[in-house]
């Protein structure tokens, strides 16, 4: 395929903005990896649950989705809140295969129990801006994806300062580093789960509230958009967030790339052969510390 | 360092005992099991000559996915079925067999490949089936096909398009239906015709395909015709294949209006992804003169999620209810379908009707339930076209099983609906061609 200078800054401005929503979902779940230790198997579906959230609002009320974000945020958070407080909480510690066999049921129930509630019918949120263009010279991008790339932006810099500048923040970040020492610091561990399951669990709530502007919704969602992430989080240091907000961005731009010059297939294998040679090469991935014990 | 079966933590003894009684009983299980559940050797058809004992019920067996996914094709299925046997035994029966009834047996096949299977061989040794109709999915009737073949009884095929079931040889398999080879032709049909048609010539095609059986099996058969001067002889711009579901297609989308082809074929099965791409080649701002697709592009879902965004895509059908209004026979069916059933009909009830129309003849043909007859009578339709509800010259299978006048119609999405455009004979509103581009509607 030949590449002139518009079509490099289409292709590249198209990458960066998908790769932001591939951003935001992996700092959700990095940043549950990070505090909480466990992986989140049910990450693809807790943002497609976003998604329907969006969508519902936008069907009922006839809310824009980007007026309902507040109210999914929130409501997601208070879902990732309670299923820490009754369902991971009890796996904590345990094998990892039995935090797996809990994350991934966790996974089967919410698809299922969305088929079975909302059929599995595709649903599509129409938004007043959906079909607006900005063209800039030859170079041209969807309103959509570019609104959805700079909110991502914003989100990923408050979620920043959060962690950075807050009581709160600060006591999830210490509790990554070192749990007993936390414990010891006077910190409530167990709510600081709680409150990083939430947080990282409206992550995706963004991502989704994003994304439904321009991406159809079905049960599936989240098998498009796990792969992906898994990678990203890894490449970008397992439980770093910065890193993983860093690598979203790359692997979204090679994704494009690679399919624009090469071939649509390889759209993620050569993501996966860059997360092998980054394992063989640097496995606590690009951003990551040294591996801790 | 000891042998590991010395060790004392290795296995004991007790454990020993247990490992070695487990594997004799389930040796011993697993053999009463194969000698109680391997089917019996199938009977050996041999050519009568007495005379056939009266006949008083005609057994079919129906295989259909009652449950999973695909369940609400197969209640249609079923519905059609149970009705039409009614309606032929209110109307006396099969009269060369002396007014015999028929009677239909549903087994679910819940779409799974070796659930079809048992339930064939149930169908055919409990039950006792003189014939069997199924079984949609076509992972399902190729070993429901071949449990079939080994008892020696008639099979007849309503609904599943894979290439590869007429292609095994089989001696007992006929399939009403089309496969995807001649739906494949029928792409290049209608450009031909819609060529011809508006004097606007068609240079360049380009192929978008998921990379699935399906999808890459139809894909396969577009670049053969493609390649063959009387068929297609377009020069191929752009092959896109990608995975099923994927995150974004943006990029495919510029290649695809890089290369500018004239029409596009694309073979999308999941709903989002034909959605994505209607979306997609909108951001990017191109739409070709002609998109023709299949699959996930055909559904009501796709329709009311893209909106007029939709408008001018050209899907391939076998049911319309446009047929309606061109043929007497689709509108009498529908109409008493609707009525009895309280339902719409979709393709696999109007397949299950024209096979069932055909095993009534071939029955009538036959005199006799004895399976080589009614085979021989199978080999020998000839069913005029108006019998059947799809727009055919009718059925009639060659060597291989296959109906030789199957094939689909193209419709159009004309004002939020999906209208018949081709073949002529069948059109409701003319096919507009080329589509206006973004700018333009």
């Amino acid at each position: 395929m030949q590449l002139d200078l518009p079509i490099f800054l289409n292709l590249l401005l198209i990458g960066l903005f998908q790769g932001a929503i591939y951003s935001l979902i992996s700092m959700g779940l990095t940043l549950i990896f990070g505090t909480v230790r466990i992986v989140n198997f049910a990450h693809g579906d807790f943002l497609m649950l976003s998604g329907y959230f969006v969508f519902w609002i936008w069907a009922i009320l006839g809310m824009d989705p980007l007026l309902a974000l507040p109210v999914v945020f929130s409501a997601l958070f208070c879902i990732g809140y309670l299923t820490e407080r009754v369902l991971i909480k009890r796996v904590l510690g345990r094998p990892t295969h039995i935090q797996m066999l809990m994350t991934l049921g966790l996974s089967l129930i919410i698809q299922n129990s969305v088929i079975v509630l909302w059929k599995a019918d595709p649903r599509y949120v129409h938004t007043s801006y959906a079909d607006l263009r900005l063209e800039f010279g030859a170079v041209a991008v969807p309103f959509p994806r570019l609104l959805s790339f700079i909110l991502a932006m914003v989100f990923a810099l408050t979620l920043h300062l959060f962690l950075l500048k807050t009581t709160y923040g600060t006591a999830i970040r210490g509790t990554g580093q070192d749990q007993e020492a936390a414990h010891l610091m006077g910190i409530n561990v167990n709510k600081i789960y709680s409150l990083s399951f939430g947080l990282g669990i409206s992550c995706t709530a963004v991502a989704a509230t994003l994304l439904s502007t321009y991406f159809p919704l079905s049960p599936f969602l989240g098998a498009s958009f796990m792969v992906i992430t898994f990678i990203v989080i890894i490449l970008g240091g397992l439980g770093n967030y910065l890193g993983a907000f860093i690598a979203g961005l790359i692997l979204g731009t090679i994704e494009v790339f690679t399919a624009y010059m090469l071939s649509p297939l390889l759209r993620q294998t050569v993501p996966l052969l860059i997360f092998i040679l980054v394992l063989l090469l640097k496995p606590e991935g690009l951003f990551g510390r040294e591996l801790r014990r | 360092m000891k042998p590991i079966w010395t060790r004392k933590e290795a296995i004991t003894k007790i454990q020993g005992t247990i490992i070695v009684a487990v594997v004799v009983i389930a040796a011993v299980a697993g053999g009463v099991a194969w000698t109680f559940t391997t089917p019996p050797k199938p009977p050996q058809v041999t050519p009568t000559t007495t005379v056939a004992p009266r006949v008083d019920e005609v057994r079919i067996g129906i295989l259909a996915p009652l449950t999973g996914a695909a369940a609400y094709f197969g209640d249609g299925m079923k519905a059609m079925s149970e009705l039409l046997a009614k309606k032929i035994n209110d109307e006396g029966g099969i009269k060369s067999l002396g007014g015999a009834k028929i009677r239909i047996i549903v087994a679910d096949t819940e779409g799974k490949p070796d659930v079809g299977k048992t339930q064939t061989r149930r169908l055919i040794t409990e039950n006792k089936v003189h014939l069997i109709i199924g079984a949609l999915h076509s992972g399902v009737t190729l070993p429901s096909a071949q449990e079939s073949e080994r008892y020696g009884i008639p099979f007849i095929c309503d609904a599943s398009s894979h290439v590869d079931l007429t292609r095994q040889g089989f001696k007992w398999f006929f399939r009403t239906w089309g496969s995807d080879a001649i739906f494949a032709r029928n792409y290049f049909e209608c450009m031909k015709w819609m060529q011809n048609k508006t004097g606007v010539k068609i240079r360049t095609v380009a192929f978008i395909s998921e990379e699935s059986l399906f999808g890459v099996g139809v894909a396969t058969e577009w670049e053969k015709l493609n390649v063959d001067p009387e068929m297609g002889g377009y020069k191929l711009v752009a092959y896109i294949r990608h995975p099923a579901s994927p995150a974004d297609v943006t990029s495919e989308a510029m290649t695809l209006k890089a290369a500018n082809p004239d029409v596009v074929l694309s073979v999308n099965t999941p709903m989002p992804d034909a959605i994505l791409w209607t979306k997609t080649l909108k951001a990017v701002d191109f739409f070709p003169k002609a998109l023709m697709t299949t699959a996930g592009f055909i559904f009501p879902e796709y329709i009311s999620s893209v909106g007029k965004d939709g408008e001018y895509v050209i899907g391939r059908e076998g049911w319309s209810i446009d047929l309606t209004a061109r043929k007497p026979i689709a509108k009498e069916i529908n109409d008493w379908f609707k009525k009895e059933a309280n339902r719409d009909m979709h393709v696999y009830t109007m397949q299950m009707h024209t096979t069932i129309t055909v095993a009534r003849d071939v029955l009538e043909r036959a005199a006799s339930v004895d399976p080589e007859k009614l085979r021989q009578a199978l080999a020998s339709t000839d069913i005029a076209g108006d019998k059947i509800i799809p727009p055919w010259k009718g059925v009639k299978f060659d060597n291989t099983g296959q109906n030789i006048y199957a094939n689909n119609f193209m419709v159009q999405l004309t004002k939020g609906v999906y209208r018949a455009v081709w073949p002529e004979e069948i059109a409701t509103v003319p096919l507009i061609f080329p589509a206006p581009t973004w700018k333009d509607r």
